[in-house]
């Protein structure tokens, strides 16, 4: 996945947890802090398991605890399949 | 009959009585251990020798900070089986400020005296300091280290009315109340639960839960109720169902679970997520009941669950359960009849929110649908009181009460709180509702709690943050929930002079999103002056909750701000209202 490919997912998981704000969704950045998504906890963790289930992948909960930001849990993404 | 007349006797016991029964937890990669009853016993044996090491006795309070359910179950039990009261407390939020988090949680230890908060080991960074600031507090212990005990176990004498455990409500942060549960209320209510309502037996049953331990649904409903009447568990992780809805269905699939319970978001979030081969996988034929409570039930909610489940995998159409209760009752106090599709009551909104009363929908005008909660316990009541204490006929909105033996005692070394709710042998439930033909209907709540996800919010604490806001107007914040797609939503009324609020809005949800972990849905800026206040200047919650469902609140000569998916959002409102008249015309035909 590309980067531009890597965006529009994470673009994708936003629009499917919290569609009222499918617009805000369309320009956010990777620069954005989970922090000022203000999404709630679980709308933050369906987010992961919507990423997690369209790449295959497994995030384990270590790498979860240090993402910060979109960029980082893009970092999770691209760096590739754990096995789930 | 109850078999056992404490929880403590039914721990040192089913095991004996029910050894083939087992409780089985899932860890967060799906790996399952099963804990036979007799194994039970022997590992909460040797952590109650572990506790009493550490010089607990009976009658002391012990915190309970613990995220790995098996270690905090048995953990838990040890301390029932020598008489000292756990204090269960959540661990802290992924996402969300740790100083009011670490607040709240020194505030509980304080009221309830606490002697030494049990943790595990990875919170221990956020949790040393508890120790200074908690003077009853002189110890801080790893729950990993429990296990290990060479010394017998020396069990006190345990009666029916001794404590049990301490359940501290979420209350606000500066107020928690320690609901005080004695054994007796506990093999009651367990007893009604399991056997009189859910008619569950050893046998033929097996309860299935992610539902967090700590909060009562899951620690009373799925950890001490089975164990009490011999029943088998498996225990799914909170945050593992979180991320992956649909481990909830497919561990009942697999493992055959014949009871369950959750929230309604669960139900819209378990709907919304499934996936087209598990459904064609699952047999869900072996679900009899699935409880919901603990937030408002949606009704489409329910609905779609059970249209879609049943249809595909074979679910009991009856299978949903609503059901009512409350942590002062010990966990609940009615449910919707084992045999029946879930039951609703259709109204006509105007009268039902002017004068508080039931009446047949009119054609053409909205309609409002209220889910019945069956009837209560057997030897337990529910009334809808007036503000005089005077019982209301059915069909008339009044304060839901509850009396029966059920009802806990009081909160813990809060005498005040305790004669605001414990009043002439009634449990003042704060909720609002009615009868009707014997079965109990919850419509609001008296306080204007907000319940989100499960997590009770005071409208207070949110609109305090947002008030710190520079141009949110001080003392102009109303918090209030709105029905939303998949369950209660966040709307926030601020009145504030600035005509482009843009940035105001982005900064008052950030503050928000920090202090309380709290993510708003609609965010309303309005013009001072809006805001419909009583002739003594104070806030009306609910009438502003009415004005915005009807559109008005916006319309008050105000400037809205807001993206335009705010507006497609209110728009869906308008649009549901009109659709619920059109239903009403075509009820009526």
């Amino acid at each position: 996945m590309n980067d531009t490919e890597i965006l529009a997912l994470i673009r994708d998981a936003l629009k499917d947890v919290a569609p009222n704000r499918a617009s805000e969704w369309d320009t956010v950045a990777l620069d954005k802090s989970i922090e000022q998504l203000s999404l709630d906890s679980i709308a933050t963790m369906e987010m992961v398991g919507f990423l997690e289930d369209k790449t295959e992948a497994t995030f384990p909960d270590e790498e979860l605890a240090k993402v910060n930001s979109l960029g980082d849990l893009a970092s999770l993404v691209r760096a590739g399949r754990v096995s789930a | 009959m109850a078999k056992y007349t404490t929880v403590a006797e039914a721990i040192a016991r089913v095991g004996i009585d029910h050894p083939e029964q087992d409780y089985v937890f899932q860890n967060m990669q799906g790996e399952e251990t099963s804990y036979p009853f007799p194994d039970v016993e022997k590992a909460t044996a040797k952590r109650a020798a572990a506790l009493q090491e550490l010089g607990l006795q009976k009658g002391d309070r012990v915190g309970l900070i613990v995220i790995e359910p098996e270690d905090f179950v048995l953990t838990f039990l040890a301390a029932v089986r020598i008489g000292v009261l756990p204090v269960p407390l959540y661990p802290p939020m992924s996402f969300g400020s740790l100083d009011a988090y670490v607040e709240r949680t020194a505030k509980v230890l304080d009221t309830s005296e606490s002697s030494i908060l049990i943790a595990s080991t990875k919170l221990e960074n956020v949790l040393w300091g508890l120790v200074d600031r908690v003077p009853s507090l002189r110890k801080l212990v790893r729950v990993e280290g429990l296990k290990e005990s060479n010394r017998t176990p020396n069990f006190p004498e345990i009666t029916p009315e001794d404590t049990c455990f301490l359940q501290y409500t979420s209350g606000s942060t500066s107020d928690p109340k320690g609901v005080i549960v004695t054994h007796a209320n506990l093999i009651e209510n367990c007893h009604q639960i399991i056997v009189n309502r859910l008619k569950m037996t050893p046998e033929a049953s097996k309860g299935v839960s992610w539902l967090p331990l700590y909060h009562d649904m899951g620690l009373i409903g799925f950890v001490l109720a089975p164990l009490v009447n011999g029943i088998p568990v498996v225990f799914i992780p909170t945050m593992r169902f979180i991320k992956r809805p649909s481990v909830w269905l497919d561990t009942i699939h697999r493992h055959r679970g014949t009871q369950t319970f959750a929230p309604n978001f669960a139900y819209a979030l378990a709907t919304r997520r499934v996936r087209k081969a598990d459904l064609e996988r699952w047999d869900l034929s072996c679900l009899k009941s699935c409880g919901c409570g603990a937030e408002p039930i949606q009704p489409e909610t329910v609905r779609a669950f059970t249209d879609l489940f049943s249809e595909k995998c074979d679910m009991p159409r009856t299978a949903v359960l609503p059901a009512y209760g409350m942590a002062e009752a010990t966990l609940a106090i009615a449910f919707k009849p084992l045999d029946e599709e879930m039951k609703t009551n259709i109204v006509d909104a105007a009268t039902y929110e002017g004068d508080g009363k039931v009446v047949e929908p009119v054609e053409g005008q909205p309609y409002l649908e209220h889910v019945s909660c069956g009837p209560a316990f057997d030897g337990h009541e529910v009334v809808a009181m007036d503000d005089e204490g005077n019982i209301l006929p059915e069909g008339t909105e009044g304060e839901l009460c509850l009396r029966g033996p059920s009802n806990t005692k009081g909160y813990y070394k809060n005498p005040e709180a305790t004669a605001a709710t414990h009043r002439n042998g009634w449990l003042h439930t704060g909720d609002l509702g009615y009868m009707l033909d014997g079965e109990v209907y919850i419509t609001g709540r008296l306080k204007d709690l907000i319940i989100l996800n499960g997590r009770n919010i005071h409208p207070q604490s949110i609109e305090w943050v947002a008030a710190e806001v520079k141009h949110v107007r001080k003392g102009n914040v109303v918090a209030f929930s709105r029905p939303g797609q998949r369950s209660e939503e966040l709307v926030l009324a601020c009145e504030t002079r600035l005509d482009d609020t843009a940035e105001l809005e982005a900064a008052v949800r950030q503050l928000v999103q920090k202090e309380l972990s709290l993510a708003i849905d609609h965010l309303v800026f309005i013009k001072p002056g809006s805001l419909p206040k009583t002739s003594s200047g104070k806030l009306q919650r609910r009438k502003t909750r009415q004005l915005y469902l009807n559109g008005d609140l916006l319309g008050r000569g105000s400037r809205q701000a807001g993206a335009t998916a705010d507006k497609l959002t209110l728009a869906k409102h308008v649009a549901a209202s009109i659709w619920s008249r059109a239903k009403a015309t075509a009820l009526l035909r």
